[in-house]
Parts: C-alpha cells; sequence; structure tokens
C-alpha cells in the first residue's frame, strides 16, 4: 500500500485484550496525487524548473525562500531532495507531503543516527529554568526561536509569548513527549465537547505518570499509557477507542490533526 | 526514583518535603532526612561516581563530567575569579550552571568527589529558597513522580490553556529531527534572533576535534542569527572551554548568571 498510496501515518501497536498482546498495525493513507501535496510540489518546481536536483537550487534559494518565507518547507529542505527522489522512482511522496499539519518537518526514520537511543528518550523533563528563559530572552512577537527541545517544556513555555517562529531540534525521533502529545490534545481541545463524559481539564493537565529520567523506556510507555488513558477519546493515537462510537465527519477530523509521523514503531498507545 | 526513595525509606519524607508550606518547615525536612540519605558517602559511591550510571540516570554525558571534574580540581587548588565579556556583533548570553567549590570537599574523595560536591552546590540553595510544593515543580516532580494543581510548569496554568489550544497556537512550531550543525546548516541565513542552545556544547569533547566541531557549529550559527541575534546557553562547567571560540567567530559574550555558594540560579 505504501507503494500504491501517500502514507498519511502508521504505527505498530499491541492489543492487550483478553491478557493476550496481539499485534496490530495502522496504516492512514490517501490517493498519492492528493491535491494540496501537488499543489505544493508544482510551486516548488515552478522555481527549479532547470533540473530537479539540487546543484541548480543554489542560485534560486534565496530569492525564492524570502519570497515564500511563510512556508513551511524551504527549497534546501530534507522534505524537498526526498520529494526529487521519489518521484524520479514514480513513487508516492514521503508522508509529510500529505499531512495537513507541518510542525513536524520531515526525516528519514531509518536512518542510525535518529536509532541510535532506541525509542528512548533522555530527558523526561527539562530542567533548565523556563522563568529564567523568559526573563532573560523576552520574546517578541517578530522573534525566531531556535531552541534543543530536550523534553520540550521549555519549548511550549515559549509558546505563550507568542514568538513569530520556534525551531525546535532533536535528534531522536521520540521526540518531545510533552510537546507532540499536548500539542495533539491542546488542537483537539474544540472538539472536546463532542465526546461524552470527556475527562476534566485537569486530568488533561496533570497526567499522573511522568517521573524523572531514571528508566526512560519504562517511562515512554507510562507516558503514553497515561496520556491515552487519561484522554483516550481525545488523543488520535488511539484512533482504535473510538472508532466504534465516532461518526465520519468527526473521525476525518482527528485525521486531520493527526501528526504523528509514519515511524514504523513509534511508542503509541 | 521512586524505586530509589523506597529503597532508601524515605518516601514518606519525600511526600512531607513536597507538601512543606513554609521555607522552614521544608527545610526542616532537608536537613533531617533527605539530604542524609541522598548526599551520603554510599549512594555517591554507589550511583554517582559510575559513569553509566550518570549516563543513564541523569543524562550527564562524559564530557560534561569532565568539566565539573576539571572545575572541582581548579576550585581545591586555587580561588579564582571567573572572566566576564567581551564585544562584536552579535551578542551572547552564556549562562552558567557552574560546579564545584571547596566546601565538604573533604568528607568525599575519589572519582565521585567533583559530582557528589556539585549535586551539594545544587541542591542546597533549591532548597533554602524555593519552595517545591508551590513554585518549584522541578524538583517536586522528581521526588512525587508528577505535578500538583499548585506546582507545575507554567504551560500547564489554566491561563496558559485558553492560548495553547488556540487554533493556531503551534502554527509557528517547526520540529527538526536532526542534529543541530544540519539544521542550522539548511537554514536560510540571517533568520533566527533567538538560540536556546542549553548545555548542548557540554557534550563536545576538549581537545582538537570537539573545537573543530564546536567552531564548525557556532559558523553556521553565526550565519542563520540575524545581526545583533542573541544565543542562550549554560554549561556544566564554570568556564566552559568553547567560549572563547564564541569570541573568536565574533559574537560578545556575558554571563548572566554563576552559582556561587548559597546561590540558585535555576530552579
Amino acid at each position: 500500500m505504501e507503494y500504491r498510496f501517500g502514507t498519511i501515518t502508521s504505527f505498530n501497536a499491541r492489543c492487550h485484550m483478553f491478557g493476550l498482546r496481539i499485534p496490530y498495525y495502522v496504516w492512514i493513507g490517501c490517493s498519492k496525487d492528493d491535491g494540496s501535496s501537488q499543489h505544493r510540489l508544482a510551486r516548488l518546481n515552478a522555481a527549479a524548473t532547470e533540473s530537479p536536483f539540487l546543484a541548480a537550487l543554489d542560485n534560486h534559494s534565496q530569492s525564492f525562500q524570502s519570497a515564500n518565507e511563510a512556508n513551511a518547507i524551504d527549497i534546501r529542505s530534507k522534505a524537498y531532495e526526498s520529494a526529487v527522489i521519489n518521484l524520479s522512482a514514480s513513487l508516492p511522496l514521503p508522508s509529510t507531503w500529505y499531512q495537513t499539519h507541518h510542525w513536524r518537518l520531515y526525516y528519514d526514520d531509518q536512518l542510525e543516527k535518529h536509532r541510535q537511543f532506541n525509542d528512548e528518550y533522555i530527558y523526561a523533563f527539562t530542567w533548565e529554568d523556563s522563568l529564567v528563559d523568559t526573563r532573560l530572552l523576552k520574546l517578541q512577537e517578530d522573534d525566531v526561536v531556535l531552541a534543543i527541545t530536550s523534553a520540550g517544556d521549555n519549548v511550549l513555555s515559549y509558546a505563550l509569548e507568542r514568538p513569530r517562529r520556534i525551531h525546535v531540534i532533536d535528534v531522536k525521533y521520540v521526540v518531545m513527549p510533552h510537546v507532540n502529545q499536548y500539542m495533539l490534545i491542546w488542537n483537539l481541545a474544540p472538539l472536546k465537547t463532542t465526546f461524552s463524559n470527556s475527562n476534566s481539564l485537569a486530568s488533561l493537565l496533570f497526567p499522573t505518570k511522568i517521573s524523572g529520567a531514571s528508566s526512560a523506556k519504562a517511562n515512554t510507555h507510562a507516558f503514553d499509557n497515561s496520556l491515552s488513558r487519561n484522554s483516550a477519546r481525545t488523543c488520535p493515537a488511539s484512533l482504535s477507542n473510538i472508532g466504534s462510537n465516532t461518526d465520519p465527519l468527526l473521525f476525518r477530523h482527528l485525521l486531520k490533526a493527526s501528526t504523528l509521523p509514519a515511524a514504523p514503531d513509534m511508542p503509541c498507545n | 526514583m521512586r524505586w530509589l526513595l523506597n529503597l532508601l525509606g524515605i518516601t514518606s519524607e519525600a511526600h512531607e518535603i513536597c507538601r512543606a508550606q513554609t521555607l522552614a518547615e521544608q527545610r526542616e525536612i532537608w536537613k533531617r532526612s533527605i539530604r542524609r540519605v541522598l548526599l551520603s558517602r554510599l549512594l555517591s559511591w554507589a550511583i554517582v561516581s559510575n559513569k553509566k550510571w550518570l549516563w543513564r540516570a541523569l543524562g550527564v554525558p562524559t564530557a560534561q563530567r569532565q568539566m565539573i571534574e576539571q572545575d572541582f580540581i581548579r576550585s581545591k587548588t586555587t580561588n579564582v575569579d571567573h572572566p566576564i565579556s567581551i564585544a562584536s556583533s552579535t551578542t551572547q548570553h552564556c549562562q552558567q550552571k557552574t560546579g564545584a567549590q571547596g566546601t565538604d570537599a573533604s568528607i568525599a574523595q575519589g572519582a565521585g568527589a567533583a559530582i557528589w560536591d556539585y549535586a551539594i552546590q545544587t541542591l542546597d540553595p533549591v532548597i533554602n529558597s524555593t519552595l517545591l510544593s508551590s513554585s518549584n515543580h522541578y524538583y517536586l516532580l522528581t521526588l512525587l513522580g508528577h505535578y500538583t494543581p499548585r506546582s507545575h510548569p507554567t504551560y500547564l496554568s489554566p491561563k496558559a490553556y485558553p492560548k495553547l489550544s488556540h487554533a493556531d497556537a503551534f502554527s509557528g512550531f517547526r520540529i527538526h529531527t536532526d542534529e543541530v550543525a544540519e539544521v542550522l546548516g539548511r537554514m536560510a541565513s540571517g533568520t533566527l534572533t533567538v538560540a536556546v542552545l542549553m548545555d548542548s556544547l557540554d557534550w563536545f569533547e576538549e581537545g582538537l576535534e570537539g573545537s573543530k566541531e564546536v567552531q564548525r557549529q557556532l559558523g553556521l550559527l553565526r550565519r542563520a542569527l540575524k545581526i545583533g541575534g542573541r544565543v542562550l546557553l549554560r554549561s556544566a562547567g564554570k568556564q566552559p572551554w568553547y567560549v572563547e571560540l564564541f569570541e573568536a567567530t565574533g559574537f560578545k559574550v556575558k554571563r548572566v548568571g554563576v552559582r556561587s555558594e548559597g546561590v540558585c540560579v535555576d530552579r
């Protein structure tokens, strides 16, 4: 399917019903000639018609970038490079191109540098004092911030100041346990009223299981589990939970909000 | 951590310190039990002096450990004052979390002494000046395993909720999954106004190879930054060896915080 369709997202998980650990795989795709991806590609191609490859792009990049500063995918991005390679082999584009949110930029999840930490994260929370950062940085609306993610707590406090852009960096693909998950929750917050007996704000805000970095592996799962337990009806990661009582419109909404990277063994639920 | 507290038999004390309503009460609990146990020699020998544990449990890489150890040696031999600031086109905030000074050093000898000393220098001021139950969620989280409605990061406050659940709250976000140098290299020049490097430069080993890597990264950083852009970094070292590389690249370096005895830089 991944050769024939565009992949929006996919994940592996296990079902713990009946005391078994039954593996299952969810794949969500679309037509590989999805409208929006075509549109974006066309814009990029228009800027570099002579050659689809990078040598030609250097000359164009400068002017092109300033014209398209708002565009999530800049011309020298890895996403573009991968798109060119996939197109030349007439394969579907990488999943970034089919997803509707572009805060998570394309990366090749098979590279050793992303895999060296296994499925673990090193920092379960950020030690650097966010109040000190706020006081020192005094972020303004036109600031463009680049920050190392760590666990993502400070990045979220920067977001409260609403700078124009925040670039966050991490070499691990299991990044930002907080950011990724909280973004999903916050993004779905308006939907929450749709669900019956939805969880209180407090239970969303204070998931009970965040602990120190001590046993990172266990914590990853503890955190994911606690989140999906607390917010089973709001986290698109647990699509299986909502499948039965969801109307198609809502389902589509969830898909739209889904930003999970297509990492094959993303620890999810 | 919970497992460790259990093992040491101080779980109830840990819960109590997280409930303390006044600084005096908090100090009292800290002194009578937790400090004694956490900073005991046995524990420092078993965990803190163990390189693998430092990395696995506390996320302290080798190069950073070496910086702390060097500072410790330096502080034992001389009482040097720390150099501050120079000038150029771009400014840089250089905030340093610092380690050891001579106190209590005679108690702990050997490989873990520096780290042990660092821990004392870090923990004591925190307990003395910030209240876990209401304003220091960092240590509360480590001891309790969860935040509380009174003690939590700002982004989890009821006031932050409407801001962050706003439809385009994250539209300005770009999550890059790659090395810092790689990301900087692909960034259009002169676009960044602020870069927060945390303690990432501490990961590079001091020496010719490390210098080269840092220099390359700083070059890329300088290119990506706007004129007048700011860099905020933290270091476990008192005098990070790479600060002079910043200066060589054309940054103005200013130390905005340094921890000396009894002073709490970060919560």
